[in-house]
Parts: structure tokens; sequence; C-alpha cells
């Protein structure tokens, strides 16, 4: 037990260490801001030799672990760190609020820990890095799992620290028994990219650093690091502590032979497509797929897992694979399912896959996948049969590739590309009236159509700097199919994981990287998902994240009502059955209500299409006053 | 080969379906099975399209209509055999399918023009 002849209770000498510490915390350099290492830290003071007579416990502890911990952690720049309060990382906590100032990283307080790292993968695709989730050992890790996976799949850098009391000794309840674990990280590890449990405050600065290093390295994913409570909570006794310098790993390019051969074939072939998975991970790289494309005057299919290409552009969207002769796969994680159809529901049995291509059609495969493959959870899909599989970054091998194909393209054949572009600009036209056509079915129908519901929000938001966060998939992608989409922000995609309750704190999260952007946020929200753990509405109200949230409540959870019923139907027994254990009626939510019981304004529910345009002009004037905002629309399945 | 095998098949079978239709449908009725059977789920509610493709307004003729529902082609669309849906409930969705009117012309939902 630690002694000092001091008075426990010296209330000077309390103000004096009060007033050295925070000057300490002041001086504390931010390698945010200098990126280099920094020696921080120092360790506490060594207790005087006392004789019995004089020995006082000392119940304070001015220079606790977690204060280097959190040194770490200011030094990459983290700006903000997710938790639902956990008593295993009650002393890191602490050091966020008081020492760090609860600025960079500001402590948001979270209903879940799901709801944790689903903000921190809504943040990161919008700002382009991690923040951290701080979850409780063992029941925290549980909770934020479905959440971490969500990250694994949609390969997105999260920094999830987890609390565990390794020291059995050091246990001083029950509780903390239940709540420990030999190997914290261990029920995540299947879907995490790297993690570590440090046994020494300097460990812990280099596993943080390395860390960050690894989670932000194409392709990128979640890392945990297990944040021993002793570790935390005791004195810091190691001297010389320092922080190791960040270096950011290069994205990895291409081979420049491969890119060569790659440039030939996409140059020669006639009815080239290329397909864009999780491709742009900046701003560039949308840039670089339409110089490629206009290059190539190649037609762009998105997979809308993240904002790779303009939606309005002449190239956008008219890519048949069925014709094609040359497809390139920019970060596509699933090529067997692109170029093969296997037997749907409706058939008894799998039959053998059809090929969706010509038997002759070339495959070019430029992927950072190729680097990185874990095997338990099966998210890497089919074997990828490709002609050319090229192992890198598809962002960063782009320029190389662009400039190869440029040097091939002689007068003659550019002259044959500007007439193949010219047809691809038609057709992309017909496939937009044709969307228009679409749109205007149902146009009048109660419930809303998801097509009547998207049009009606365009004209609200088309003049602000908008950020959709919500994914469109379940909106059948009316807002893709009607609205102008050209900056990297304006959409996200999906979960990754196909995991349902990421929507809402995913669109929390990316709201509030947009917030100091000043940028207006749309979350398209699915009734089912919300429902999962619809706390994340009171975070985005206490922690004042502006946004618009626009239910798709179709009460329900309506891809199984889908699937019931087709079960059902193939067993010739009762379809009309289908919507038991699927169906969220009987009562109805009401959303709007729900939203107003975390202190968030809500509107509706709404089912007559002609007062969506009124709600929606009242919601875009709180979202401009700072708040966020929800719109409870009842609407069809998809 | 296998095509014309196909053609000859779906001939036969829209001459027995045709044969075992003797009554027009019903709207009403035509409606709450559409709905009740969960043909909303992937078509729409107004029948107007969604994971599946359009029905109405102006659906195909009734007994190619009823062909597929008892044939689909590979795809999600469940196979209704006449244990869960009688060729006469088919012919009131039909019915209800045919009694949707057109939507408004694109041109004149200025939502659809910006």
């Amino acid at each position: 037990m630690a002694t000092s002849d001091k008075s426990p209770v010296d209330r000077r000498g309390f103000l004096k260490g009060a007033a050295a510490s925070a000057a300490m915390a002041a001086q504390v350099p931010l390698a945010a801001q200098v990126r280099s290492a920094v020696p921080v830290a120092k360790p506490a003071e060594p207790a005087p030799e006392t004789t019995a007579s004089s020995r006082v416990e000392v119940l304070t502890n001015e220079r606790p672990g977690s204060d280097f911990m959190l040194d770490v952690i200011k030094s990459l720049g983290i700006e903000y760190a997710t938790a639902n309060p956990a008593s295993s990382c009650r002393a890191l906590h602490e050091s966020i609020i008081n020492y760090g100032g609860n600025k960079n990283p500001e402590l948001l307080t979270c209903c879940h820990e799901e709801s944790s790292v689903g903000m921190a993968h809504g943040y990161a695709k919008i700002e382009g890095k991690p923040i951290i989730s701080m979850v409780h050992g063992t029941v925290g890790t549980q909770h934020a799992s479905m959440a971490i996976y969500n990250a694994f799949c949609d390969r997105v850098p999260a920094i999830v620290i987890l609390g565990n009391e390794l020291d059995a000794t050091a246990r001083r309840s029950f509780v903390e028994w239940t709540h420990a674990a030999q190997d914290a990280a261990v029920i995540i590890r299947d879907f995490t990219k790297w993690d570590d449990a440090p046994g020494s405050l300097q460990h812990f600065a280099e596993s943080f650093v390395r860390a960050y290093k690894i989670a932000m390295t194409p392709p990128m994913g979640p890392v945990a690091l297990v944040a021993n409570g002793k570790l935390q909570e005791e004195p810091i006794e190691e001297s010389n502590l320092r922080i190791p310098k960040l270096n950011a790993t290069s994205p990895p390019q291409g081979d420049s032979g491969a890119i060569a051969e790659a440039a030939k074939q996409l140059v020669n072939a006639e009815n080239p497509v290329i397909v864009a998975g999780r491709l742009a991970r900046t701003p560039n790289g949308i840039k670089l797929l339409v110089e490629l494309a206009e290059t190539l005057q190649a037609p762009v299919n998105d997979q809308r897992n993240r904002m790779n290409f303009p939606t309005r552009h002449p190239l956008y969207g008219a890519g048949d694979i069925a014709k094609a002769d040359m497809i390139l796969c920019l970060e596509v994680e699933d090529i067997y399912m692109l170029t093969h159809r296997v037997s749907p529901l409706n058939r008894i049995g799998m039959d053998a896959p059809k090929l969706l291509t010509k038997e002759n059609t070339k495959l070019i495969s430029i992927s950072s996948l190729e680097l990185f493959q874990k095997s338990n959870y099966q998210d890497f899909a089919r074997y990828n049969e490709v002609d050319l599989a090229i192992a890198g970054d598809g962002e960063a091998t782009l320029p190389a590739l662009i400039d190869a194909c440029k040097r091939l393209i002689t007068a003659d054949r550019k002259r044959t590309l500007q007439d193949r572009g010219a047809k691809l600009a038609e057709a992309h036209k017909r496939m937009e009236e044709q969307n228009r056509l679409q749109a205007a079915l149902g146009w009048d129908s109660s419930p809303l159509t998801p097509a009547r519901v998207s049009a009606e929000l365009w004209p609200h938001i088309k003049d602000e700097d908008w950020s959709l966060v919500g994914n469109d998939m379940f909106f059948s992608r009316w807002p893709t199919r009607l609205w102008n989409f050209d900056k990297h922000y304006q959409y996200i995609g999906g979960s990754g994981g196909e995991g349902v309750g990421y929507g809402a704190p995913a669109a929390v999260g990316a709201a509030l990287a947009n917030k100091k952007y000043g940028r207006f946020t749309v979350n398209l929200q699915n009734d089912g998902d919300l429902n999962y753990a619809p706390g994340v509405l009171w975070t985005a109200v206490h922690h004042k994240i502006p946004m618009l949230t626009v239910m798709h409540n179709n009460r329900g959870y309506h891809q199984e009502v889908m699937f019931v019923t087709t079960m059902a139907a193939r067993a010739n027994r009762d379809v009309t059955r289908a919507g038991i254990g699927t169906k969220l009626t009987e009562p109805n939510i009401d959303y709007a209500t729900m939203a107003k019981g975390y202190g968030m304004q809500g509107i509706g529910p709404i089912t007559d299409p002609n007062d969506i345009a009124p709600a929606l002009k009242r919601a875009v004037e709180i979202v401009k006053s700072g708040e966020p905002v929800l719109i409870d629309t009842v609407t069809q399945g998809r | 080969m296998k095509l014309l095998a196909v053609a000859i098949f779906s001939v036969v079978l829209v001459a027995q379906v045709s044969a075992q239709q003797t009554s027009p449908g019903n709207v009403e009725k035509g409606k709450q099975i559409f709905l009740k059977d969960g043909c909303y789920s992937c078509h729409g509610y107004d029948g107007h399209g969604g994971v599946a493709p359009k029905l109405a307004p102006r659906p195909i003729p009734t007994v190619a209509f009823i062909a597929i529902v008892r044939h689909p082609p590979a795809s999600a669309m469940p196979t209704y055999s006449p244990k869960v849906m009688s060729d006469a409930e088919l012919t009131d969705v039909w019915t209800y399918l045919k009694s949707i009117p057109d939507p408004p012309p694109v041109k004149n939902i200025p939502l659809l023009n910006q």
C-alpha cells in the first residue's frame, strides 16, 4: 500500500497539485499536430521514506496510467470517443473528460456498444479516419461485436478499446470477475485486422500507434486494443515513456507489369465495363475513376458500396455485363456473383450456376483484398476466377493504369472510343428516362412509394451541401436513380456485413463528421434497423448533431416477409401467414413519438403523399437550426 | 431445341389455363388477395413494381399472367401452385390489376423533371 507523511486532507497541497497537473496537461504536445516521437507523461513521484508513526495512506493518484494512454490517443488526432460508460474503462473515461478537457477526443455518450462502434463506422466513411470506441470487456465486447463485424466486412477503420482486468487479484467484485477475460479480444478476433493486450504503458503506446496504422492501411478494417484496468488506474511508474511517431503506410499499388498488361487489354477491348466496389477511399478516387472511364470511354457500374462515380455522368450505369468482352473490377469483393447467377429461391436444389457473361469475356481485378483474408467468417465469397488478378489498392493503382492507357491510345483508337462513348451517353439518357417513368408508377399510392419520397426530398436538399448517409438499397435505390450524386461524402454505402442495426448509429456518426463542415445530412432509416438500438436518437440530440431522418417505415422486416412468403409457397402452404414473426404491426410503432421521447423533434406518421412536402419544409428548417429531426413516412416494402 | 420445347410447353400450359377460366374476376376480392397473399410485398401495393417487375397498369393477358404465376422464370418469384392460389383467385387478382389506372404522365409531375 502506498504511504505518505502528508496529511490526506492538505487543501493547499491538493490545490497546488491540481494546478501543476493542469499545467502538465496543457503542456502535453499533441502528436496530431507534430506527428513525431514525443516523450510525455512523467512517472508519479516516489513516496518518501517514513517512520511507522507518520505513515498515512495515499488515497489519491494524480497521474494514473490512463493519462498517458490519453496522451497516446491524442497524439493521433482522434476527435471522438464513443462509449456506453464501462467500469473497465472508468479511468480512461475520467482522463478524457478531465485530464484531456473532453476535447480531441470528446466523449460521446452512447446507449449501446453497437451504437458506439456503428457511429465510428459512419464517421470513418465520411472523414476517412477512425475514432475510438471504448467498450466494457466481455459484455460490452459482445454487444459491440455485430458492429465490429459490419466494419470489418465494409473495410472501414475503427479502433475499439476493450476494458479488462487481467490480474485476478485486482478484481474488486464478482461483477469484475464475470466481466473479465483471459483473452478479451478473442470473440472479435475473427473479424478484426489486429488486436493486442498491452502489458505496460510503453507497450500500449506502441500498440496503439501500430493499431492505427494497421486499421488505416488498405484494406482497412477495425482493430482492438485491450486496456488493462490496473494499467489504466495505477500511477505511472514507467520512466522515459514516449509515443512512437506514426508513419502512415502508403497504400499498395499494383505491379507495373500487370498494370501495363491490363491497360493493353482495356484499350483494345470493344465493350469493356468497369465495375467499382469499395474503390473511392477519398474524393480523389472519384476523380480518378472519372478520368479512367473518360479515357477509355467505358461505362461504370457502381455497386454503391462507396460514392465512386457521379450518377449523372453519361458513362454512369449503362454497362452491360452480358455484352462485355472485358470487365475491370476495382475493389469488387464478389466477382463470382457479378458474373454468375446461382439458382434462385424459386427453384428446388442448386443447379449449375449460369454464366452471365460471354464465355470468352476477360476479367481483370485490382483489389487490396488480394493481400488480406481471414478464414472463419465467409465474407470473402467464392473464389474469384479472373484472368488477371492485381494485388493493390484500387485508388492507389488508378493513376498508373490511367497513364498506361493514355500512352496506348492512338488517334484512330481515340475516335473509335469517342463513338462508343456517344452511344453509352444515349443509353444513359434512356436509363434516366426509364427511371422517371418508373417513379411515376404508384405516384399517389399510400403507403408511400420510395420513389415518391425520394422525389419529394430532392428539391429540399439539392441546393444544400448535402450528404446522404443512409443506405438506399432498401429504398430500391431511388435516390441514386433520381438525385445528382457527384461528391465523395454524398453517399457512403451500406453496412458491409448486412447486420441489421447499423443504419441509425452509422448515420449519426456520419452526421457528426459532416457537422464541422456545415453539411446537411439526410438519413433514410429502416424501421426494423432503428428498433435495434434507438437510443442513438438521444445521442444525436444530446450532442447536438443536426440531421434529417426520414423513416422507411414499411412496418416489418420486409426482406423476411418476402422470404417466408416464398417458403410457404414452396411448401404449398398458407402464404397469408407470412406476416407472423415478420411484421411490426398491432400496434404500429409511432416513430415520431419515439423520437420525441428521446428529445428529438418528430413529425408524422405520414401516409398521404401530399403531406410529405410540408413536413419536409418544416424538417429542413429544424435541421438548419442545428437540431436533428425525424419524419415518419409510412412506406411500401421497397 | 431447348427453346422450342419451352415454347411448346408454354403454349400447352396457357391453353390449359385458358380452358379452366370461366368467369371474370372481382376487383375488390382481387385486391384483398393481392395484399393478403403477399403479392404486394415485391410488386408494390398497386402492382407498380418494387423488387419485382411492375404488374400494373395494363397487366399482361390473364392466361399469360396465370401461367407465369404457376411456372415463374428462375427468379425470386415464388411458385404459387393451385393449392396456394386457385385460378379463380388469380383471375380476381388480375382483374384488380386491370382496374388500376395509368399514373400521371411524367411531364405533368414537376418533381420528376428537375
